[in-house]
């Protein structure tokens, strides 16, 4: 039972995207006036989705600030928001994504609802490669055509995106003073509304899928995953490579810190041979076994499932697991034999 | 458990309903509307709760459904996660970790890795032209500026979907394909790569590993230097954008409410 | 409690004490004083974006014609008689306030509402981001054009771009509107206005607003609207 009790408890990493949310969204003020914030923050970018036009907002969006750069980029350069974009990228890159950002957390919080759910596949890893052809569309080719003639059309915000229809609109819309923007809703509104409807609808299904398909900010970022300073590492020196990181991740990845990889590190907990960590340049943040008792790790161990290995160096195996080289080289043992435990 | 099942089922019913019965009646707000020529004043805060009040019941029961679901979900799904099996790329993943190199040995578990590989380099072949000739049938589509003449965005916006959904259908389904194929490749690779590795089990693995710490050290120099001009550039880059004038768009544009990011108009 | 340990919860503590200030320093100046948040003017505005927000003499015209207006009872003006009784107000069925707004281009120099009394006036808050206030000006200056005698119009620019930025947009757009600059958001604000574009008010001849919506217009819209009000005495 407590261990049950425990599971109820919030993870360090959503105690971090409830954190990022809210502070991305300090203007209560904003919530009980139905007004913007419009104070000097909003020269920043937050690093994650969060439409600049919620009520609560007090940092301007990435993407609709970048949309809105490449409409005015014949008369300037959008030095400042492709710097931008490249120091949350190199900085963080997709821990943004797992850590930072507001869309994540209530898809991840909607997933949550217990129902069958629709497992990855070769078909969703192909289905990600969406997300490139809508930044390549909606972000960049959209605003680019419009900007020659002046016209200011952040193709993405208006046709797509669903934090500008929950946060800005019915944040908006939910106070009385703008009952008269309610006059202004048409086929727009109609259009996002029933596309956030959606996201949330398949979301209880699958796990983050406007993350996974859609999701343009997510496209940039992962150009950055392999170099970015903070992120997952998998020591490859003890790596066994039973793939089991990638078996138990939610995302479309081929191996860890790949494109795919939010960066979200609960492969950390999963990982037989304690390979993986979270890193920051050199130094380590987070291993949840550095420093832990042989018994405290094999406490962890069972809790995450993994396979318990006994003194003689024997182990039982459980759910497909195969066999450490340090504890076991005979692999004249067909490996595959242990998926019969399952 | 059978009852958890059933609850499962129930929920992911009312979770569909649900969400069908919402986008129903935000159309049955809609539509006779724009049927009659209105572009205003079709919604209105009074409209919006009449018409939830008709579907409130299944979707006010499928939140609270869905809460309790949340909360008591750790007590019934049981401690147990049913973990995924390895499938044959995971495996193949493993084995060749494990496998020595190719020393040009004529036997028949080495003529089937060697082909299956050469496969496999075929079908990535494939699958890179066949990407690029949709990249280049989309681009033509997505360059062209006379498409971006009229002022009618969503028609505009709707042509060029229409005419970037074949390249790019075309480009996803040729890659679901190729991958399912290179699974195939992998798994008839797979037999054979087991004998290979049980005929050479005595080998020793000692210069693989340090030929895997060059290589890494190498990579980790790489990234070093790349991290470094990058974060250099990116504050080049906002000094640049500072002085130029493009702080000031952000901030205006963040500062005045986006009419159609919040869907208005 | 080892070294990592001790990191994490320092970490932790700074992340927290971060967030406090973040939510007091948005959120305190309106506990202490709600009224005061009204204005989008009275907001926290850092020097750097107040350098580019120049306040000159012609602000603080606004604001002491918009106050003397409501002190004095008589609105001004040249046609007929003016309900003394209406109030002074930015809702449909009230007076408009009056306002000084600085014009661009080469003519006058500036517009003050209350000299155009007796016409039709159409004012139009829009920005240079806003799309659908672009799409709408074409029919504005139509609109503006076949009644020139009757119809007054007054495009007011928000605050939110820089003026400089003004001139290539003007060359790149040769509109034959007069276009104003209301450059605090104090004249939208007094229409009940709150930096949402585009905002049209249309003024009948005795300076009674009769339509204040938030919506883009089409120029059927305008004719209906603006129509029957030219009818009027």
């Amino acid at each position: 039972m407590n261990v049950k009790l425990h599971a109820l408890i919030p993870s360090k990493r959503r105690f971090v995207q409830l954190y990022t949310a809210l502070l991305y969204n300090a203007n209560l003020t904003g919530f009980a006036q139905g007004t913007i914030y419009q104070g000097p923050t909003k020269n920043v970018c937050v690093p994650g989705l969060n439409c600049y036009s919620c009520p609560g907002a007090v940092g301007a969006c990435p993407l609709g600030a970048l949309q809105n750069a490449l409409s005015s980029s014949v008369s300037r350069f959008p030095y400042y928001m492709l710097g931008t974009l490249l120091l949350f990228g190199t900085l963080l890159g997709r821990v943004i994504c797992g850590f930072m950002c507001p869309v994540g957390l209530i898809q991840e919080l909607v997933h949550k609802i217990p129902t069958p759910k629709i497992p990855k596949s070769p078909i969703t890893r192909t289905l990600s490669l969406l997300k490139y052809v809508i930044l390549v569309v909606f972000v960049i080719a959209i605003p680019l055509h419009y900007a020659a003639r002046d016209i200011p059309l952040p193709g993405f915000c208006k046709f797509i995106c669903p934090a500008g229809t929950s946060e800005g609109a019915i944040g908006l819309l939910s106070h009385p003073r703008n009952s008269n923007l309610f006059n202004m809703l048409a086929i727009l509104f109609t259009r996002k509304f029933i596309i956030l409807v959606l996201f949330i609808g398949f979301s209880v299904f699958m796990f983050r899928p406007f993350c996974r398909f859609i999701c343009p900010l997510g496209a940039i970022y992962s150009f950055f995953n392999r170099i970015s300073v903070f992120g997952v590492r998998v020591d490859l020196s003890k790596c066994t490579h039973c793939s089991r990181c990638v078996r138990e991740c939610h995302m479309d990845v081929k191996e860890v810190g790949d494109r795919e990889c939010i960066q979200c590190a609960s492969c950390m907990d999963v990982c037989a041979a304690h390979a993986i960590s979270f890193k920051a340049g050199r130094w380590t943040i987070m291993d949840p076994y550095k420093g832990l008792s042989e018994k405290a790790a094999d406490v962890k161990d069972a809790a995450a499932n993994i396979v318990k290995r006994s003194a003689d160096g024997q182990i039982s195996l459980a759910a497909g697991e195969i066999s450490s080289t340090k504890i076991n080289p005979d692999l004249s043992a067909d490996p595959s034999s242990g998926q019969k435990d399952q | 458990m059978k009852g958890y099942k059933i609850f499962q089922t129930i929920l992911s019913a009312l979770v569909l309903v649900s969400c069908l019965l919402i986008i129903y009646e935000c159309l049955s707000i809609y539509l006779p509307a724009a049927a009659e020529g209105k572009h205003d004043h079709i919604y209105s805060a009074e409209i919006v709760a009449q018409h939830f009040t008709r579907i409130q019941i299944p979707v006010i029961a499928c939140v609270l459904l869905s809460i309790a679901g949340i909360v008591t979900a750790p007590f019934y799904a049981g401690g147990k996660k049913n973990a995924t099996l390895p499938d044959a790329e995971n495996m193949a993943d493993l084995y060749l970790s494990k496998m020595p190199a190719d020393s040009g040995k004529d036997s028949p578990e080495w003529n089937v890795v060697r082909k299956e590989t050469a496969w496999r380099r075929k079908l990535t072949t494939i699958g890179v032209l066949i990407g690029a000739v949709c990249i280049c049938w989309s681009l033509y589509f997505i360059i062209d500026p006379d498409r971006f003449e009229s002022l009618d965005f969503d028609q505009v916006t709707g042509s060029l979907l229409l005419c970037i959904i074949p390249p790019v259908c075309l480009a996803l389904v040729s890659a679901a394909v190729l991958s399912y194929k290179s699974r195939d490749s992998w798994a008839r690779q797979l037999e054979a790569m087991k004998i290979i590795c049980k005929n050479n089990k005595e080998k020793d693995t000692a210069p693989k590993d340090t030929a895997l710490k060059d290589t890494a050290a190498l990579r980790s120099r790489r990234i070093f230097i790349a991290r470094t001009v990058l974060l250099a550039a990116a504050v080049v880059m906002l000094l640049l954008g500072n002085a130029n004038g493009g702080r000031f768009d952000v901030l205006a544009k963040a500062i005045a409410i986006c009419s159609e990011c919040i869907g208005l108009g | 409690m080892n070294k990592y340990t001790l990191c994490t919860r320092i970490g932790w503590a700074i992340a927290l004490i971060f967030l406090v200030g973040a939510l007091c320093y948005y959120n305190i100046p309106y506990l202490m004083d709600p009224a005061s948040q009204d204005t989008p003017a009275a907001g926290p505005v850092s020097s750097s974006t107040a350098s580019l927000i120049v306040r000159t003499e012609t602000d603080e015209e606004n604001i002491a014609l918009d106050s003397s207006q409501e002190e004095t009872t008589e609105a001004g003006g040249t046609a007929g008689s003016i309900e003394e009784s209406i109030p002074i107000g930015g809702d449909v069925g009230m007076r408009c306030p009056d306002f000084t707004a600085p014009l661009y281009g080469d003519g006058p120099e500036s517009f003050t509402l209350s000299d155009h009394l007796g016409k039709v006036i159409i004012i139009n808050f829009w920005t240079t981001f806003c799309t659908p206030c672009i799409k709408e000006l074409p029919y504005f200056e139509a609109y503006a054009k076949e009644h020139e005698d009757d119809v007054v119009l007054i495009t007011l620019h928000g605050m939110v771009v820089a003026e400089k930025d003004m001139d290539g947009w003007f060359d790149k757009h040769p509109f034959d509107i007069t276009f104003g600059l209301d450059k605090t958001g104090s004249i939208q604000a007094s229409l009940n206005g709150n930096m949402v574009y585009p905002q049209t008010i249309i003024v009948d001849k005795h300076g009674v607003i009769v339509y204040n919506e938030t919506i883009p217009l089409t120029l059927e819209r305008i004719g209906q609207l603006a129509d029957p009000l030219l009818e009027q005495e």
